[in-house]
């Protein structure tokens, strides 16, 4: 009996013994320092902060095809090099290259600090866009023609502060008929209704939409685009990099009739690759004072159409009365926000680093290896789930870019869209 | 790993001696001796029971400060099997469909523009096991039996939803809730969970081959949810408590 019962016990301590042996079995959680504001006092500090950085916090890594452990095991010997034996600005700079190359996301870009140069370096590995700034001046010049003056107000911004926009009607399908017409150069419209901005800036914005609220833009009130002259509208991005999204809401809001849904959008929620949110539906609620009467949208778009011009063009394509006349648009599509200072606590995701960096040409700590790692803080997607990074926005109706017919004042997508809005063809 | 290796010492010398201080098995005694045999004749039972389910989830949030894992109550419920090789042993199986659920939490104060900007979002995760332990029930008593289970389990993620709020896209969107079903994903996450299964339990007898069973156990994963996906992976377990009530037929 006592043998029976001394067993027993033996049985049950080795028991508790297995039991404590196996809950000792779990991993532990790597100690992972945040890459924002992180500093660093040698190159490899500056690649490997850099590197556990975009692991931890890269939006696009359900998408991405790049081998990014691969590139930590090619890399990092080479950093160590660098310390070791020191390095010309070229090689850094070509180095860095090799680390993000391929990355799909094409806001991406790369602020560096060397301490031993007193130099900042930007490194961006996604596709240019092609240059035709002086080709959107001649643009303009030919729609002024086509408007004639009476009907044609241009605000060019010459401080850097406001937005560039021109308003015009032109001639529509019938005598006395008119289309609308806008373009912006960027999504900066909050600029135009500084008590600073001068009233000019505003002029073309208040001639399309209307007079309104004095503040901040509300919508649809007595301007052109809800006339009964005007019977459809044309909105002009090409060559516009973007800008703060939350005006996209008001800008296409107030022109829909009714709730719309355009897609989804979601960021990293964890510090492993596939940490999501859940998605988000992406929805217009029209405001009060939206147009009341669907008239037919033409937005035309190029490959400079970028961000929120993007997805303005995306949203301006999908509604029922839209359609697309222009070139695929450049393929960023994710919306981030660089003020990381405030918005890195709140997503863990997106751009990191040394803000002072980005706004400025020095560091906080000019001694250190700063950085700033520009880049996607929410993936965006269509209602199908499809995601545009890398591949834009495609048009209804493609008219490529043509330099040879505008340097001969032919401007062959606004005369496509024209067309298309006056015969239905 | 010190650790382990110290346990694994202690727990080879006391077994040292197990196997030869256990006594025979299925000795009858001549009837009246005073002494009840240490054989049963392998009675079978079988039984189904609930239970209120509370999950823990741990994981590493490193510098995720204001994120925190809340535990989260679902039901649990399922069928066993028990044999009773000996009157003090018993050996469980079954199978029960056990939800794992838990909430990740943010919360925090940030100031935008030198206002204070109020952050409360979260999601809740809804992940179905149907979890198969394997255990051995160790008991005392006599009419009222008292119990203390231990062994492991494996378990099957057979599907799982998940709805939050998120923070809204700059304000362009109407809304920034979701709800929607969790599709498995093969490249980060773990179909097949294991781990230790322990815990207390009582046994009350009623009437003809009936008896009511009330248990405390706790489900302690020593698997990954998820795949690792980095060199830096972050493990993601679940320990689940249940407080369970059930019904038994002995055959």
């Amino acid at each position: 009996m006592i043998h029976k019962n001394f067993s027993s016990v033996r049985l049950i301590a080795c028991s508790l013994l297995l039991v404590l042996f196996f809950v000792s079995c779990r991993k532990e959680a790597m100690d992972i320092q945040s890459p924002n504001n992180r500093p660093c006092t040698s190159y490899l500090e500056q690649f490997e902060a850099i590197w556990e950085g975009l692991d931890h916090t890269y939006v696009m890594w359900d998408q991405d095809t790049v081998d990014w452990d691969a590139r930590y095991e090619k890399y990092r010997p080479i950093f160590a090099s660098f310390d070791a034996n020191g390095v010309d600005s070229a090689t850094y700079v070509n180095t860095w290259k090799g680390v993000i190359n391929g990355l799909l996301d094409h806001h991406m870009t790369l602020f560096l600090w060397n301490p031993s140069e007193g130099h900042k370096y930007l490194i961006k590995m996604a596709p240019h866009r092609p240059s035709r700034v002086t080709k959107y001046a001649t643009q303009v010049e030919i729609l002024k023609r086509q408007s004639g003056i009476s009907n044609f107000i241009e605000y060019s911004d010459t401080t850097g502060k406001y937005v560039s926009s021109v308003f015009c009607l032109l001639p529509g399908k019938s005598t006395g008929k008119h289309i609308a017409y806008l373009r912006l150069s960027e999504f900066n419209m909050s600029t135009l209704f500084d008590k600073s901005a001068p009233a000019d800036a505003r002029a073309p914005f208040r001639a399309f939409y209307g007079d309104g609220d004095t503040a901040w833009f509300t919508g649809v009130t007595n301007g052109a685009v809800g006339k009964s002259d005007v019977e459809s509208i044309i909105i002009d991005l090409r060559g516009n990099p973007g800008g703060s999204v939350s005006e996209i809401s008001p800008f296409i809001g107030s022109l829909l009739q009714n709730m719309f849904h355009w897609g989804y959008t979601r960021y990293k929620q964890g510090l492993n690759r596939m940490d999501y949110t859940g998605w988000e539906p992406l929805e217009f609620e029209c405001p009060s004072s939206h147009l009341k009467e669907a008239k037919p949208i033409v937005v035309l778009s190029d490959a400079n159409s970028v961000s929120c011009a993007e997805l303005s063009t995306y949203i301006l394509k999908t509604i029922p009365n839209g359609t697309f006349i222009g070139e695929s648009t450049y393929g960023g599509t994710c919306a981030l926000s660089p003020n990381t200072d405030v918005t890195f606590n709140l997503f863990y995701t997106g751009c990191f680093g040394d803000q002072q960096l980005y706004e400025k040409n020095k560091p906080t700590h000019p001694e250190d290896f700063s950085y700033f790692m520009y880049s996607g803080t929410y993936q965006v997607v269509t209602t199908e789930y499809k995601s545009l990074e890398g591949v834009g926005v495609t048009p209804d109706i493609e008219v490529p870019y043509n330099d040879s017919e505008l340097s001969a004042g032919v401007d062959s997508q606004l005369n496509r869209a024209l067309q298309y809005l006056r015969t239905g063809k | 790993m010190k650790k382990q290796y110290l346990l694994l010492l202690v727990l080879l010398s006391l077994s040292t001696g197990l196997f030869a201080q256990t006594p025979s098995t299925n000795v009858q005694q001549p009837a009246g001796s005073g002494q009840e045999a240490e054989a049963v004749n392998g009675k079978w039972t079988v039984g189904v029971s609930a239970a209120a389910a509370l999950n823990v989830h741990e994981s590493g949030l490193a510098y995720m400060k204001n994120y925190s894992y809340i535990p989260q109550l679902g039901v649990s419920y399922g069928v066993d099997v028990r044999y009773q090789p000996f009157k003090w042993l018993w050996l469980r199986t079954g199978i029960y469909r056990t939800p794992k659920n838990y909430v990740l939490n943010q919360a925090d104060t940030i100031y935008f523009n030198n206002s204070p900007l109020e952050i409360a979002r979260g999601e809740l995760a809804r992940n179905m096991y149907l979890n198969v332990p394997f255990m051995a029930d160790l008991s005392i008593g006599k009419k009222v039996r008292y119990h203390l289970f231990l062994g492991g389990y494996v378990g099957y993620w057979y599907g799982g939803s998940r709805m939050g709020s998120a923070m809204p896209l700059m304000l362009a969107s109407g809304s920034a809730i979701y709800d929607e079903h969790y599709a498995f994903d093969k490249r980060c996450d773990n179909r097949f969970e294991a781990g230790l299964n322990y815990g207390l339990g009582l046994s009350i007898p009623c009437f003809s081959h009936f008896g009511i069973d009330v248990n405390m156990l706790w489900y302690y994963g020593l698997t990954d949810m998820q795949k690792n996906t980095t060199r830096q992976h972050i493990p993601h377990y679940n320990t689940t408590f249940l407080l369970q009530a059930g019904i038994t037929y002995t055959l």
